[in-house]
C-alpha cells in the first residue's frame, strides 16, 4: 500500500467518528479512480480498458471495482455475466470479506467486484459502511485497484475519488460535460479541504471566510486560498501543501477533431487559472463506432477490435500513467 | 474577474516558463486567446462576458510585454525574475538558423545599452551577434535577394485565388522571413501566419485584415486590389 494512498484513506476516514484500523503496509498497491460527474462520458470504458492493459501488458494483478451502484455494468464491458455476489451483499454484511466478491474474468490477472444490482445507492452508504469497505479494499490481493465511479458529486463518490492515489476525470467535448467536470473538480476540492480541516485545525478560519463568502468575494478554491493566506499565512501555507496532493488527471473522450483535443488543454488551463488546481491532461480517446459495437457484443473493445484506433489511444494514456514524464502528444489531425 | 488571475505573473497568464522563446510566447498567446475567447466552450460556464474580456485584456498585456525584449527585461527585473536564457534565445529557438537567414551587420540601436553589451558576462557572444544581425535585418528596408524563376513569376501574374498557401509559397520564393514581412508591414507575425493558414478566426477585424492584405500583397509583388479582394471574399464567407 503506497504511503500516499494511506494518507488519503486516512483523510477520508477522519470523516468517521469511529476509530480507524491501522493501514496495511504489506504490499505496494495503486488505487486509481475514474470519475467525471456526468453519465455517458466513458468512465466505465476507461476503467475497464486501463484494467485490461495493466493486466495484459504489465502483467499486474488488477481488480476492477464497480462503484456506479445505481447503474453497475462494468461486468458487461468486461464480458462476464452478473456475478452472484455484489457490493450490495458486502454492504448488507451478507458477505464478510470483500475479497470473496472478486470474480475472475476472461483476462488473466484481471478480477472484478461488481456494483449493486438492487436498490442500494452510493448516496445511501453510511460512514461506517464506507470505512469498512475502504479497509477491506486496501487488503485486496492486487497490484492495482481501479474504481469505476458513478455520475454525480455525492459525498461518497467524492470520497472514493479522493481516497485514490490517482484520480482520473473524464469528459466529452460538450458544454454539459465540461460544466460537470468543473463542478466535480470543485466539489472534490472542497471535500478534500473538509477532510483536512480537523487535522490542521483550520475549521474556524475556513468557516469564518465561508460565512462571509459574498462579502469576501470567494467564488472559487483559488479565492478561498487567497483569503486563508490573508487571514493566516502559516495556515495558508499548510493548506496549499496539503492541496498539492489534489491534482486530478483529465481524459477527453469521443474526440472527433484537433479542436476537441485543444478543448482538453483549455479545460486544464482554466482549472489552473480559475480554480488554482493543476489538472494534467492525460490524453484523448477518439470517437469510434466500434465502441458501441463492442458493448453490444458484451466484449472489451481492446480484445474484440484489436486494430481499433482506440487501442493506440489507450496505449498512450496507459504509458503516460505509468511514466508521467512522457510528453503529451496531441496531434490527432494526421490520424483522423 | 477572479482575484487569482490578477495575481498571476505574465508568464503564468500565458502558461510559459521564464525562459520561454519568442516562438513559444506567440504560440501560448494564440492558444490563450482561443481558450478565453467569447465563443470558448471551456469558459462560458465560469466566466461572464466581462470576465472573459478582462482575461483577454490581461493576456494582451502579458503578450505585449513578454514579446518585447526590452519591456520583458524590465518586467523581469521589477519582479526579480532571473531568466537564464541569453537575449537571443529569448527571441529565437535556433539562432544559428536565423543568423544564416539574415544579412549580418552589427547594429546596437535596439538594445538597452546600459543592460546589455557584447561584453556582458551573461551574454553568449555568438548568440548576441546573431541577435544583432537580426536586429539589423529587421530594420533593413531593401528587399532580400532571391533567384528569379520564370514559372513562378508567370504564376504570380495569372493567379486569381490568392490562397494563404500561395502567399506563403511566394514569400518563401522571395526569401522573405516572417520577421521581415512583419517588420515591413508592421503586422504581428501571428497575423501573417493566420493569413497563410487561412485561419480567419485568428485575424483581426475586416478593415484591418483588408488593409494588411493589400500591404502584404504589394510586398510580394501581387496586384494589391486583386489579391486582397480574392482573399477577403473567403474571409467574408467565413464570417457569415
Amino acid at each position: 500500500m503506497s504511503i500516499l494512498w494511506n494518507k488519503r484513506i486516512a483523510g477520508v476516514q477522519e470523516l468517521s467518528v469511529e476509530p480507524t484500523e491501522p493501514v496495511s503496509k504489506e504490499r505496494l498497491k495503486h488505487v486509481w479512480a475514474v470519475g467525471g460527474g456526468k453519465g455517458g462520458v466513458g468512465k466505465t470504458l476507461i476503467a475497464a480498458n486501463l484494467g485490461i492493459m495493466l493486466a495484459r501488458e504489465a502483467n499486474k494483478k488488477v481488480v476492477l471495482v464497480d462503484l456506479d451502484l445505481g447503474g453497475a455494468n462494468l461486468h458487461t464491458c468486461i464480458g462476464i455475466d452478473l456475478p452472484k455476489f455484489t457490493l450490495s451483499d458486502f454492504v448488507q454484511r451478507e458477505v464478510d470479506d470483500l475479497e470473496k466478491l472478486v470474480v475472475s474474468t476472461p483476462i488473466k490477472n484481471l478480477g472484478l467486484i461488481s456494483g449493486a444490482q438492487d436498490f442500494l445507492d452510493i448516496a445511501n452508504i453510511k460512514h461506517s459502511q464506507k470505512q469498512r469497505f475502504l479497509t477491506h479494499l486496501k487488503n485486496l490481493d492486487a497490484d492495482y485497484i481501479i474504481l469505476d465511479l458513478g455520475a454525480g458529486t455525492t459525498f461518497n463518490t467524492l470520497d472514493f475519488f479522493l481516497a485514490s492515489d490517482l484520480g482520473i476525470v473524464t469528459m466529452v467535448p460538450e458544454p454539459t460535460s465540461i460544466e460537470n467536470v468543473y463542478r466535480f473538480i470543485k466539489s472534490a476540492f472542497y471535500r478534500r479541504l473538509k477532510t483536512i480541516e480537523s487535522t490542521l485545525k483550520i475549521k474556524q478560519v475556513i468557516d469564518g471566510i465561508m460565512h462571509k463568502r459574498v462579502e469576501n468575494n470567494v467564488n472559487t478554491p483559488a479565492d478561498l486560498l487567497t483569503q486563508i493566506d490573508a487571514m493566516d499565512p502559516v495556515i495558508g501555507q499548510k493548506v496549499r501543501a496539503e492541496m498539492q496532493f489534489f491534482s486530478p488527471k483529465l481524459i477527453i473522450n469521443m474526440v472527433r477533431s484537433q479542436t476537441d483535443v485543444e478543448l482538453g488543454h483549455a479545460v486544464s488551463s482554466v482549472c489552473k487559472k480559475y480554480f488554482g488546481i493543476d489538472v494534467d491532461l492525460l490524453g484523448y480517446i477518439e470517437y469510434d463506432n466500434l465502441v458501441w459495437q463492442s458493448v453490444r457484443k458484451k466484449a472489451p473493445i481492446l480484445l474484440e477490435f484489436p486494430n481499433s484506433k482506440l487501442v493506440s489511444n489507450f496505449n498512450r494514456i496507459y504509458k503516460k500513467l505509468l511514466n508521467p514524464n512522457i510528453k503529451f502528444v496531441d496531434d490527432v489531425s494526421e490520424r483522423m | 474577474m477572479n482575484k487569482k488571475s490578477n495575481k498571476l505573473s505574465y508568464y503564468e497568464i500565458l502558461e510559459l516558463t521564464e525562459n520561454a522563446t519568442r516562438k513559444e510566447i506567440v504560440e501560448a498567446y494564440q492558444k490563450a486567446k482561443g481558450v478565453y475567447g467569447k465563443d470558448s466552450m471551456a469558459v462560458y460556464s465560469l466566466y461572464s462576458n466581462e470576465d472573459s474580456r478582462d482575461m483577454i485584456n490581461l493576456i494582451e498585456e502579458a503578450y505585449q510585454v513578454l514579446i518585447n525584449p526590452q519591456r520583458r527585461e524590465i518586467y523581469n527585473k521589477e519582479h526579480n525574475i532571473n531568466s537564464h536564457r541569453s537575449i537571443v534565445n529569448i527571441f529565437f529557438d535556433k539562432p544559428g538558423e536565423i543568423k544564416r537567414a539574415f544579412v549580418e551587420t552589427p547594429n546596437f540601436k535596439r538594445l538597452p545599452k546600459d543592460d546589455l553589451s557584447e561584453d556582458s558576462p551573461e551574454i553568449n557572444k555568438e548568440a548576441f551577434k546573431a541577435y544583432v544581425s537580426i536586429s539589423k535585418q529587421e530594420m533593413t528596408p531593401t528587399l532580400p535577394d532571391y533567384k528569379a524563376n520564370e514559372d513562378m513569376e508567370n504564376r504570380i501574374k495569372v493567379e486569381n485565388t490568392f490562397s494563404g498557401e500561395f502567399f506563403a509559397e511566394v514569400r518563401s520564393y522571395k526569401s522573405m522571413s516572417l520577421g521581415y514581412v512583419s517588420n515591413r508591414t508592421k503586422v504581428p507575425i501571428y497575423h501573417i501566419e493566420a493569413v497563410e493558414r487561412e485561419d480567419y478566426s485568428a485575424l483581426p477585424a475586416r478593415v484591418y485584415t483588408l488593409g494588411f492584405l493589400k500591404t502584404y500583397s504589394r510586398l510580394l509583388g501581387f496586384d494589391p486590389e486583386k489579391a486582397s479582394k480574392a482573399y477577403i471574399e473567403r474571409y467574408d464567407k467565413s464570417i457569415k
